[in-house]
């Protein structure tokens, strides 16, 4: 993919999850997609609340999730030709605190795959006079995250694959990817396993299989080319569809 | 009202036992002519070489401005006079007459630095002697006295009274009164006079400079420093956060060694309170505050951020409870139960002055603690936001926030005559600045029900309840069946829009739309008129979806046909309270509860149907109303089907009345009565109810030995119960 189909990858995502990505703030600059003021922010691998808002303060993000405020962070960098990929950020911050021993958790007896972490928690503590008062609820909550890091120096390292995903709480580990996902593979498989409900309402019909698989086989093309490596044949990876 | 007296603003007690001084103002209010003006007493605070004030600063419309410093010698106090010092009972002091000269040129300079009264103004230095006779004087100091403006013994004035050439118009009227309270330093915009503007966006530049200046009650609430407890309390919108800080402002000016402490609820709160205080007090200061003498602290903290409760913790050695802890202490007031903590301990004051905004946040444990925390005269000010929603969560009296002592009396009291100098305990704000006249009652009737079908919802039911909202009871007893008309001055909601703004776009307008899309297109396509056409920013306009559950339906959508439109817009708070309202260059787009304590200048309120929607309608028209009044000049109520068609009936109604309302007074019993009496005696009966319950629950063996334990308490209960029945 070059950087204007990946641009249009984006804004076509954008155009079809309105109802749910909000704040958007995607710009093209050069011979990169990125945020508006993009900062690099150093952020640690036990992130907390307070760590989000710094996000949310500084406006580092692509979009944010209108059910929770979570952030999306998209950025594709090319060389001057703007075809050749030389590095690729794609993270998702999940605004939603990790409660302490089971307490928070309030189920209403709902499906657990439907309600998960979002609703019953973050309305009752936005809703909660008290949410706002102090640091130490921000101080005290864990958030989840995960990130997808290209970088295209190749390495025969299976811990070091150019393309792999951090997940938060688990430090170093380096999970490869056999593709750097386009823009719209990357929202796609947030809200799909992150907003199940919203997934299931566009994707799904009742029983929970596609609506249309030719169009959800589409979701993958454009795509950048699968990465050539050896790394696939010795360990558990992740594979990202191509069309 | 064209007022041609001056008003006197005394901001320090000790007016009540300075004779010189009050004698100098007896003179003054006596034979000063005709004139609208003020007169300050030990105000503005100048750090010149020391920290004085002089004892009067006084401006009037047709006059240069006056400062006097008073001095209560007689003659044989004055030892010997020399060009730079004098010497008075012994000891040598800076001539009188530089340093209120230093005085005049100070504040001279704060004038010329605004050329709309550059060239204008001349500020006279004048001393007193109001018990030395002139010829006396200059019997013992001849040729001492050059041209030196002196009030003796005799009480004329005149040598003060230095009429201008041209009165001052009003503008510069506003920005002399402004510069000498000190709240210049607010005002955007380096415009001059205002010229009548045609579109919006005009209009809104010259509205803030307008709202910047102190009326009379807010300056003495911001200026007077009480030598006790002090509470202030006014509807959203009369500035409370920037008296406050005005307030610690000049106290620090003036007390730079004492501890002062400004306390709040809202974390986002820290950096506009810094701000303000910081502009404030360099406008008399060269340097900025000493912030580890005035404490700017949230009042929990934390190991990265600083709050009263982890203060006192750490000063005396205490671990602070974590919040785990502090939620199984109490699960719905967390930080209550850190308060209860520290309040069993030996607390040491450390304050000499504390101020509290956002004072309806706290409970009455925070208010205790900071009791102890302050020094033995309590010097405690507390601003209370009157009903920002209109659930009165009536304003705890006193007791009830402060608790009693050993004796039972009463901690703090608000009760008896004010302070000597007569500076107030108990201040009402009744201006509300933000909302526009018209706005304001509407969103009032709206949230009260005046107008709805049904009557009103809830109500006020006593004058001063009215009063304390900005209100007249103009015809009709506050008693069921009664036709009342209640009416508000029009100086209680200044409207400076009429003023300035005289094109087409109506104060308030509805529209009804057959479906959302419709409503929501329409919306779009106003915001993008009011930006492109009408020069408005985007950071003035606010939409505001009234249907809080649906609005992940609407406001996503929303954004969505406004980038369309090339216009940027922001949802704050998705998750935290950090984002900020009125992002620069974008529209903002928001729920009734983000919108809270905010303003904008613009404001849509969209989905207004959910007025009738749902089960709950009084908080239904509790939201309504707080959105409403957000608006500072302009709202535009949308919605669709027939709840909206009702929503403009109700309006329309409404506005016909204005600046009255006219409605039948409602059957109290079965309403929601706002008044404090009555909400207070509501909350008894609740709690009582309880008890009740409890008590009638109990296990019968159980409820047998407890009789039988307790028969006194028995008996009582038995005869409190056939009293209550003869009733």
């Amino acid at each position: 993919m070059n950087v204007s189909e990946v641009m249009s990858s984006l804004v076509a995502t954008y155009n079809e999850w309105s109802n749910i990505l909000v704040n958007t703030q995607y710009i093209r600059e050069n011979n990169s997609i990125t945020w508006r003021n993009h900062t690099p922010l150093m952020l640690p691998y036990i992130m907390h609340k307070n760590d989000l808002d710094l996000l949310e303060v500084k406006k580092q993000y692509t979009f944010q999730i209108i059910e929770d405020g979570s952030f999306i962070q998209i950025f594709y960098k090319f060389e001057k030709d703007n075809s050749t990929l030389i590095e690729a950020r794609l993270a998702y911050y999940g605004n939603t605190p990790i409660p302490r021993s089971g307490d928070e958790w309030d189920q209403d007896g709902e499906d657990l795959e439907l309600t998960f972490t979002h609703d019953t928690i973050m309305d009752e503590l936005i809703d909660s006079d008290t949410f706002s008062q102090n640091s130490f609820y921000h101080d005290d909550f864990i958030v989840p995250w995960l990130r997808i890091d290209f970088s295209n120096e190749e390495t025969e390292c299976p811990l070091h694959h150019s393309c792999h995903m951090h997940i938060g709480l688990f430090g170093d580990a380096r999970i490869p990817l056999t593709v750097v996902p386009s823009p719209r593979q990357f929202i796609e498989f947030i809200i799909a396993h992150f907003y199940p409900r919203e997934y299931h309402l566009m994707r799904l019909d009742q029983d929970g299989k596609p609506k249309n698989k030719g169009q959800l086989r589409k979701i993958n093309n454009p795509s950048f080319q699968k990465i050539i490596s050896d790394n696939y044949d010795y360990l558990p990876h992740l594979n990202i569809p191509i069309y | 009202m064209v007022r041609r007296m001056i008003d006197l603003n005394v901001t320090l007690p000790t007016y009540a036992t300075d004779e010189p001084a009050k004698r100098i103002w007896s003179w003054i209010e006596e034979k000063f002519p005709d004139t609208e003006g003020v007169c300050y007493y030990k105000h503005p605070v100048f750090t010149t070489e020391s920290i004085i004030s002089p004892e009067f600063t006084l401006i009037t419309k047709k006059h240069n401005p006056i400062i006097i410093c008073c001095f209560s010698w007689q003659l044989e106090d004055i030892e010997s006079i020399d060009e730079n010092f004098w010497k008075i009972n012994g000891n040598e002091i800076d001539s009188p007459f530089y340093e209120a000269e230093d005085f005049a040129v100070t504040l001279q300079s704060k004038f010329d630095k605004h050329r709309i009264l550059r060239y204008r103004l001349g500020t006279i230095h004048a001393i007193a002697f109001p018990l030395i006779n002139k010829a006396q004087f200059e019997d013992k100091f001849p040729d001492k006295l050059n041209d030196e403006i002196i009030i003796w013994k005799d009480g004329n004035i005149n040598p003060i009274i230095s009429p201008l050439d041209l009165e001052l118009k009003e503008e510069e009227w506003r920005t002399l009164k402004s510069i000498a309270q000190g709240i210049h330093p607010l005002t955007k915009g380096s415009g001059l006079i205002h010229k009548d503007a045609d579109k919006l966006g005009d209009a809104i530049k010259y509205i803030d400079r307008y709202i910047a200046l102190l009326d009379e009650e807010q300056a003495k609430a911001a200026l007077q420093i009480a030598p006790g407890p002090q509470r202030i309390r006014g509807l959203a919108g009369t500035g409370k956060t920037v008296l406050l800080a005005m307030k610690a402002a000049n106290i620090h000016l003036r007390y730079p060694e004492k501890k002062i402490l400004f306390t709040f609820n809202t974390q986002s709160l820290y950096n506009q309170v810094r701000t303000l205080i910081t502009k404030f007090y360099r406008f008399y200061s060269e340097i900025d505050p000493d912030w580890d003498n005035l404490h700017i602290r949230h009042a929990w903290g934390g190991y990265s951020r600083q709050g009263v409760y982890f203060d006192t913790c750490m000063r005396h050695g205490l671990t602070p409870i974590q919040l785990q802890e502090a939620r199984i202490l109490d699960r719905d007031h967390p930080f209550t139960a850190c308060c209860k903590q520290l309040l069993n301990k030996n607390i040491e004051p450390y304050y000499d002055f504390i101020m509290v905004d956002e004072a309806q946040d706290f409970q009455s444990e925070y208010f205790q603690l900071l009791y102890k925390l302050s020094k033995s005269d309590h010097c405690i000010y507390w601003v209370y936001d009157e009903l920002q929603s209109l659930s009165g969560e009536q304003i705890p009296s006193p007791k009830k926030l402060f608790g009693i002592d050993d004796d039972g009396n009463d901690l703090v009291s608000l009760e008896g005559e004010p302070y000597p100098g007569g500076i107030e305990k108990d201040f009402v704000l009744h201006r509300s600045y933000r909302c526009p006249h018209k706005i304001l009652m509407l969103a009032h009737a709206i949230g009260l029900g005046l107008y709805s079908s049904d009557g009103p919802i809830q109500i006020l039911s006593t004058k001063e309840s009215w009063d304390s909202f900005g209100y007249i009871v103009k015809e009709g007893e506050l008693v069921e069946g009664n036709e009342i008309t209640i009416y508000r001055p029009p100086e209680n909601s200044p409207t400076p829009i009429t003023e300035i703004y005289n094109g087409s776009n109506p104060e308030i307008l509805t529209m009804t739309f057959k479906g959302k899309d419709e409503e929501l297109d329409w919306i779009a396509s106003s915001i993008k008129h009011d930006i492109e056409v009408e020069n408005v920013l985007p950071e003035h306009i606010v939409a505001i979806c009234l249907d809080g559950i649906h609005m992940k339906h609407y406001l996503p959508p929303l954004q969505k046909k406004l980038i369309d439109l090339n216009i940027r817009s922001k949802i704050p708070g998705l998750g935290s309270d950090v984002s900020a309202f009125g992002e620069v260059d974008n529209v903002t787009l928001s729920t009734v509860f983000r919108a809270k304590g905010n303003e904008s200048y613009i404001v849509y309120i969209f989905c207004f149907e959910a007025l009738y929607d749902y089960v709950e309608e009084l908080q239904n028209r509790n939201r309504a109303f707080t959105a409403i009044s957000r608006s500072k000049a302009w709202v535009r109520i949308t919605g669709v089907g027939q709840g909206m068609l009702d929503a403009e009936i109700e309006i329309n109604k409404i506005l016909n009345d204005q600046p009255e309302f006219k409605f039948k007074f409602p059957d109290l019993s079965s309403i929601r009565n706002l008044d404090a009496e009555t909400t207070r005696r509501r909350r008894e009966i609740l709690k009582g109810t309880e008890s009740l319950s409890d008590l009638v629950n109990l296990n019968p063996k159980v409820f047998g030995e407890l009789i039988k334990k307790q028969p006194k308490l028995a008996e009582k209960l038995l005869s409190q119960i056939s009293e209550a029945r003869k009733e």
